[in-house]
């Protein structure tokens, strides 16, 4: 069941829910052992209730995302007066920095989804400073977040 | 259809999750499986919330600010715990206010029906 669960979990968006995953499994963990110790129609009624709050929590958590989504993002257009090719470079180095940040973060989860926290730790650390480099590009370059 | 005029600057109404977890979180922080316990025995066993209903809520409540997260001193759990910020605690009197206030109203309907 904890393997269904934490398969489950993946259908909700990445980004900051990849840190409440992990929280989530811990929690739902402890309440599985809970109710595992009360029979089994409790722990039937307990884990059908957890699978359809995933998916209703899934369902929410997307359409938050959508909505916030913006439908164009002025922010990231060429400003006048600097050249095409010097922003392409520019966006290419943000980018770079951006898919560091959500494979950091990924493994971090991943790690944590194995319990091995020195691991996780050390992504933690790659994160801080991939987060760093990519507001420092930003900075640079003038490209807001 | 159903009109509701709302104040300038009133808070959202809460829905009843959202309401138990504030209320759970105000004498003192807890973390996930500690907030599903207390808001069953809050709720005397009628809510019993489900981890992604749970977890919704405290994504909705720490986007509005009205609770932090922070580490617990027990690292071994990697548990993280939840308080009321001074907006959340604001929020939640607020709330009771108006659950106050609707009793009130609605006690004295039924007390002047049974006169």
């Amino acid at each position: 069941m904890t393997r269904a669960y934490a398969w489950l979990l993946r259908m909700y968006p990445r980004g900051e829910w990849a840190l409440f995953s992990a929280e989530m499994l811990a929690t739902f963990k402890e309440a599985a052992r809970e109710h595992r110790g009360r029979g089994w129609a409790v722990y039937a009624r307990f884990a059908l209730r957890e699978i359809l709050g995933l998916f209703a929590g899934a369902v929410r958590a997307w359409f938050a995302a959508w909505r916030e989504a913006p439908a164009l993002d002025l922010t990231k257009m060429r400003p006048p007066g600097v050249p095409r090719q010097a922003y392409a470079e520019a966006l290419d180095e943000v980018i770079e920095a951006q898919r560091s940040v959500e494979s950091n973060l990924a493994r971090m989860q991943h790690a944590i989804y194995r319990h091995e926290f020195a691991k996780a730790r050390f992504y933690s650390e790659q994160d801080r400073k991939a987060r760093e480099l990519l507001r420092l590009l930003r900075k640079r370059h003038g490209i807001a977040e | 259809m159903r009109h509701v005029v709302a104040k300038p600057n009133e808070a959202r109404r809460l829905t009843e999750p959202v309401l138990l977890i504030l209320m759970s979180l105000a004498d003192q922080p807890r973390h996930g499986y500690a907030l599903m316990k207390d808001i069953e025995s809050l709720s005397q066993g009628r809510v019993r919330l489900s981890t992604g209903t749970l977890y919704g809520a405290l994504h909705r409540l720490l986007e509005d600010r009205s609770i932090e997260r922070f580490e617990l001193e027990d690292r071994s759990r990697e548990k993280q715990a939840y308080r009321l910020t001074v907006a959340g605690r604001r929020q939640l009197e607020m709330e009771l206010d108006r659950l106050r206030q609707l009793t009130r109203a609605g006690m004295s309907r039924l007390r002047a029906s049974e006169a």
